[in-house]
């Protein structure tokens, strides 16, 4: 409202019609909101860090490229989530043969002691988040992806339907599955928030 | 539950505060559901915080330089000899614009204060400043039907009228607001680095400019608040914080941190009605903690089965919620304290 040359959900679409004029600065604004959400959703996917900026690298690329066929994107976030997700596909597919095993397994070792370790210096508030994530991580990767989808990005039941590839009722499906299993997990400190599940 | 959880527009809600007017009006209306509405906010809040704390740690800046690199500054070679000149001139006087944007932004953003705000938004359109030096309280009433209570020491500057779509109003100092409800016009209170956004609610802001700390506490309806930040919006959802009746949101200037609590003297959201129980014989404490919750609408967490075989007597006051919880405490030897806006009341149990 008082800062001009920022992100706010009514100028993207003019930013998106600078950009197919060759706007770099709108390229710029565009990137920076959006690099973090898709940093989210490709975590889903892999927890190889380099993969990760390698598709969302591709993906920006793409963009500049094609910014003129982009002046009257629909819906931006979703085109660029799914966008994501197939550039993410695709690149997984290609190292798979090249890429051992045991670098997979290492990163995620990193991951897990950083995990550790954060977990020690982060206050009680944290702590309650991070007993959800490690719920969350137990879910099966489609009822996580489904979760993510629609509770982090706010993605309408259709949108994540369509982005997963299954049918309405699915997703919906993976989800009351979810919740009934984070009910569980979750029993003793939030089971304030599941009570009504069922109801 | 499940049906809040499957309807978009209720968790675009939870997450964007949109349509807010319509919610509100759904959890007046079906007073019934509104246990439910809250524990769905709740999850759904929840839920969204363990992922943003799951997301991995990558660069925006080193990744946008790479990407820079490779598109922007990545012209066909037989473009390239053409245009060399303009091209360098013109990255030139973008990194130029940057960095100096950059620094304007920093140094607005490192003290965000009430006469920045106002020159900036008086070149838009004229405001009204009142300043109280006195020792009462200035009621001021805005052309919207909204009312205004302007503490000592302190200055507000709102339009003579405002705009179509919005009422922006800043505030240095402190002031109860009692907002008239209108969903199309969202009315916005900027006091130093907080913006707070509400349609309809009462609440009180107190933000000096010489304090280190900026404190909102909502009384009556929801409100949003978020952080004023021109340059790192990649996380604009997560900046925001939504509060509702007897929380508060506290802003750390120096850390620039935002920590959202109870108020310190919680007071019923709905006064007794006729006929409510307010005197209970012989009860588990659970049902007392389950009334208590329900009057001060504030989440308090216990150990069921423990507190179950705890009994006790006693009359609900309209006293503030911490009194009423002393004494319930007391009588079973329990203790509780105050954590992320809620009550945890830890017990050894009953014999």
């Amino acid at each position: 409202m008082l800062s001009t040359g920022s992100f706010n959900s009514y100028n993207e679409t003019a930013l998106w019609e600078s950009l197919a004029k060759g706007d770099q600065e709108a390229f710029e604004i565009l990137y920076r909101h959006y690099f973090k959400i898709l940093v989210n959703y490709g975590s889903r996917f892999t927890s190889d860090t380099l993969l990760l900026e390698d598709a969302i690298q591709d993906l920006f690329t793409y963009l500049w490229r094609r910014r003129v066929q982009l002046a009257n994107i629909q819906e931006p976030k979703f085109y660029l989530l799914r966008a994501l997700r197939n550039q993410l596909s695709r690149n997984i597919r290609n190292d798979l043969l090249e890429e051992a095993e045991d670098i997979d397994d290492f990163l995620d070792y990193l991951v897990s002691l950083s995990d550790e370790q954060q977990t020690v210096e982060q206050e009680t508030l944290l702590d309650q988040s991070r007993q959800i994530q490690a719920a969350i991580s137990k879910l099966s990767p489609r009822q996580q992806e489904a979760i993510n989808l629609r509770f982090y990005h706010g993605m309408t039941l259709d949108q994540s339907a369509e982005l997963m590839g299954i049918p309405k009722q699915v997703v919906s499906n993976l989800l009351f599955k979810a919740y009934s299993m984070l009910r569980l997990m979750l029993k003793g400190l939030f089971s304030f928030l599941f009570t009504f599940v069922y109801s | 539950m499940k049906d809040f959880l499957n309807d978009d527009a209720f968790v675009r809600w939870a997450l964007h505060n949109e349509q807010d007017a319509y919610w509100q009006k759904v959890m007046v209306d079906y007073p019934d559901k509104q246990d439910i509405i809250r524990q769905a906010l709740e999850l759904i809040q929840q839920l969204h915080n363990a992922e943003e704390y799951r997301t991995l740690t990558l660069s925006e800046e080193q990744n946008w330089k790479r990407l820079r690199k490779n598109t922007v500054h990545a012209s066909p070679l037989a473009l390239w000899s053409q245009k060399r000149y303009w091209v360098g001139a013109l990255s030139v006087f973008i990194i130029v614009a940057l960095v100096g944007g950059l620094l304007w932004i920093k140094k607005a953003t490192d003290s965000t204060t009430y006469t920045k705000l106002v020159t900036k938004a008086s070149e838009k359109s004229p405001l009204i400043e009142k300043v109280n030096n006195s020792d009462t309280t200035l009621k001021i009433n805005l052309e919207d039907g909204s009312v205004v209570y302007l503490k000592k020491n302190s200055r507000f500057s709102y339009p003579a009228h405002f705009t179509a779509k919005s009422r922006e109003t800043f505030l240095s100092g402190e002031a109860f607001f009692q907002i008239a409800p209108n969903p199309k016009k969202p009315f916005y209170v900027y006091a130093n680095e907080l913006v707070t956004q509400v349609l309809g609610t009462s609440f009180d802001i107190k933000a000096f400019d010489n304090d280190q700390r900026v404190q909102i506490k909502v009384r009556t309806g929801r409100v949003s608040v978020y952080k004023q930040n021109p340059i790192r919006l990649a996380s604009e959802e997560s900046q925001h914080l939504i509060l509702l009746p007897n929380q508060q949101v506290v802003f750390n200037r120096e850390t620039e941190s935002l920590s959202k609590q109870l108020v310190a003297d919680p007071i019923p959201i709905q006064p007794l009605v006729k006929g409510e129980k307010r005197y209970f014989e012989d009860v588990p404490a659970t049902t007392v903690l389950q009334a208590l919750e329900k009057r001060y609408g504030v989440r308090i967490l216990y150990d069921e089965e423990l507190l179950a075989k705890c009994i006790i007597t006693t009359t609900l006051s309209d006293q503030p919620l911490t009194n009423q919880l002393d004494l319930i405490c007391q009588t079973i030897g329990a203790t509780y304290r105050e954590m992320d806006a809620q009550l945890v009341v830890q017990s050894a149990g009953c014999p």
